[in-house]
């Protein structure tokens, strides 16, 4: 059962582009498989934005962390927060 | 110059006559309000209008779900649901999941609720968009710049989207900003502001257009009431009174009253009846409400005074009998207290009676007995939402006011500009004899007696004479002022209107503005007569206004001025004579010592009045 990772971001943006990259940089430690990540962009998935009630962009939507999902609003820039997250759903970092 | 903005009607009662029309189409409103001010109510009324003009509308849900916004709605009446399931109104939800932590993490901006918005507007055509609220959108909140900009970001996309917004905004709790957020307003091109004001025990809710860009509006705070029906604003201007030019006239029930003022009362104008206990005041009320009774019409009185059955026993008593017109139901007669209910609720109560029943009158016995039930503020709002209530449907009113001596001074000036027309009631102990008297003290639009008549009480009503008594030396001569006009410059609001009213009963023409800027634009107009000007005002203080004018050329440094001023040590008086006031007035001023000033100051002598006027 892997921890499913949405990353909603808008094209063109400088923000989204951080986000993409810090994520990126966060996952690079982890077990492909254990982990899976779409990213959405806003304005061709404007109807499952709606649906996941997205407000701000970048939104990190992190499914199965904690009791139902949890939300990060940001660039990303701090790597620690997603780190946290994913442990929380029960995804540690290989040593 | 309402002209020049495309607005689209809100539909809330009230709203589109202060707005002038509606909301500007295609730019932004905010509406600022605490916490149960009714910012919700006033969205989702104006949501559902929208839908009913055929204006889709998005609603974005940020504070409530929107399962709970259409539950509120529906409770209220609005058909919420309904409007959802013709599709002309998309709830979307932008509420905080609430399932899960929420994490900031670095920056971040708005596009995504941007481009949900753009989606939704393609799928649904929608030209307008509620968004309740914005402070909830920003919690936790960001640095005050970051607030900013994202706000910027959402109003700048809602315009390139051609909606009109109603944006909804918590209000701040302190002064200086208007709003918890404090940048919303400056890029709206609407503000409106709800008040909820505990005032005693009662409760008063005040709405307010704080700005509106390219648009007039009518200013200040207005009163409002959430009904079963939602909000119901009473909006009009109480001073725009009815076309008197080739009004038709009708009687007042009392034809040597009628006499008195030429004819008769002009149709739905509003009459204040004053006068100290036992003057006779409720008969005349009867006589009033008989005789449009008597004419067919439909007649509501409302006594605030005793209960029905002891009413319509002591008209039985004196003559007046008024179980014919109660059987033939033209004429309802409504008792009650308006203690027990909050006057909020007495407007609402008399606006549904007014609608359901469609009186031509209307009678309040007395306001006075509303007055003591109320603060001094919720008393004026309150007359001022009755006069606006019988002015939109077009109702005659008369209204019946306990004053200890008769005078007008003693009483809130406002009242004397929303009556058309004032009658004094007064007596006097001479030896072992009551002597009566009746006299009209403003009648607009049409001349009128100004002496007092000698008023007897008989069975079955009033009977007057003329000319008994000569007006005694504490009341301005009227007609002294005629043809004069007259610049009044004072801020005090009642204090302008009272000057107003005293100087316009002795003939005089007033132009009344509270500043020296609005002053100045006056005088540019044409030059007035005589100058009455309040030395302390806002800006520039009436010393300076004056020597403006002294400097000017043309008239200006001949016309006379008079300082009228609480202002009243010796260099007060010297500061006034160097600016060029000739004569200095220190407030409060009796009635007739303002007329007779400024009829020194035309140089004119206070003559004797001639028996009529016009006012």
């Amino acid at each position: 059962m892997s921890t499913q990772l949405i990353l909603y971001v808008s094209p063109g943006s400088a923000l989204s582009l951080k986000a993409r990259r810090n994520l990126d940089a966060v996952l690079a430690g982890y077990d492909a498989d254990a982990i899976s990540l779409e990213v959405r962009d806003v304005t061709k998935d404007a109807l499952r934005a709606e649906e996941d009630r997205v407000v701000f962009t970048p939104t990190l939507i992190l499914k199965g962390a904690g009791p139902t999902g949890a939300w990060v609003v940001g660039d990303l820039s701090d790597h620690d927060v997603i780190v946290g997250l994913l442990r929380l759903g029960g995804v540690e970092r290989p040593l | 110059m309402s002209e020049g903005v495309a607005k689209i009607p809100t539909g809330v009662p009230g709203l589109d006559r202060l707005s002038q029309g509606g909301l500007p189409a295609g730019r932004s409103v905010l509406v600022v309000g605490k916490a149960g001010t009714g910012k919700t109510i006033l969205a989702l009324q104006i949501a559902v209008s929208f839908v009913r003009q055929g204006v889709p509308t998005i609603l974005l849900a940020v504070e409530e779900s929107p399962a709970d916004i259409v539950e509120t709605g529906d409770a209220l009446g609005f058909d919420v649901s309904g409007a959802v399931a013709s599709g002309g109104l998309r709830l979307s939800d932008a509420t905080r999941p609430m399932d899960g932590p929420l994490v900031v993490s670095g920056e971040y901006d708005l596009s995504g609720l941007v481009h949900r918005v753009e989606a939704l507007v393609k799928s649904t055509g929608a030209r307008a968009i509620v968004v309740d609220s914005v402070s909830a959108l920003f919690s936790p909140r960001p640095p005050q710049e970051v607030v900013r900009s994202l706000f910027f970001q959402l109003v700048f996309a809602f315009r390139k989207l051609d909606l009109t917004a109603v944006i909804l905004a918590e209000a701040a709790s302190g002064e200086g900003t208007l709003t918890t957020l404090g940048v919303e307003d400056y890029v709206c091109d609407m503000v409106i502001v709800l008040r909820n004001i505990v005032d005693g025990e009662r409760r008063r809710r005040t709405i307010e257009i704080n700005k509106y860009r390219r648009s007039g509006h009518q200013k200040g705070e207005y009163p409002f009431t959430i009904t079963a029906k939602g909000i119901s604003i009473f909006p009009l201007d109480v001073r725009t009174g009815p076309q008197t030019a080739d009004a038709a006239r009708y009687s007042s029930g009392f034809p040597g009253l009628d006499t008195m003022i030429m004819g008769g009362l002009f149709r739905d104008s509003m009459v204040i009846v004053r006068g100290p206990t036992g003057s006779g005041k409720t008969m005349l009320a009867g006589l009033y409400a008989r005789a449009g009774a008597a004419r067919g019409e439909r007649v509501i009185y409302y006594g605030f005074e005793e209960p029905r059955s002891i009413l319509l026993g002591n008209y039985e008593t004196i003559g007046m009998s008024m179980d014919e017109f109660v059987r033939a139901g033209n004429l309802r007669v409504d008792c009650r207290y308006p203690e027990a209910l909050g006057l909020e609720d007495l407007l609402v109560s008399i606006r549904s009676g007014i609608e359901e029943f469609d009186p031509a009158l209307v009678v309040l016995d007395s306001i006075s007995s509303i007055e003591h039930s109320a603060s001094e503020k919720g008393f004026r709002q309150f007359m001022i939402g009755l006069a606006s209530l019988l002015r939109e449907h077009s109702k005659g009113a008369l209204f019946t006011q306990t004053v200890t001596g008769g005078g007008a001074e003693q009483t809130a000036p406002y009242l004397s500009t929303i009556a058309d027309a004032i009658l004094a009631l007064d007596y006097n102990a001479r030896g072992y004899e009551l002597e009566r008297t009746l006299r009209v003290l403003k009648m607009r639009g049409s001349a009128h007696e100004t002496h007092p008549y000698r008023l007897s009480i008989q069975a079955g009503g009033l009977r007057v004479e003329p000319h008994a008594i000569r007006p005694g030396p504490a009341t301005p001569a009227t007609g002294v002022l005629s043809g004069l006009s007259v610049l009044l410059v004072e801020d005090f609001a009642d204090s302008r209107e009272t000057a107003t009213f005293v100087l316009e009963q002795a003939g005089a023409r007033v132009r009344a503005v509270p500043d020296a800027a609005e002053a100045l634009r006056a005088y540019g107009d044409g030059t007035p007569d005589v100058i009455v000007c309040d030395l302390g005002l806002p800006g520039e203080d009436g010393f300076a206004f004056l020597k403006k004018v002294r400097a000017s050329p043309g008239a200006g440094a001949r016309v006379p001025a008079v300082a009228f001023t609480a202002w009243g040590q010796p260099s007060d008086r010297e500061r006034g004579e160097q600016a060029g006031f000739q004569h200095h007035l220190i407030k409060p001023v009796e009635p007739a010592a303002l007329v007779d000033t400024v009829a020194r100051a035309a140089g004119r002598a206070p003559a004797q009045a001639p028996a009529s006027t016009r006012s």
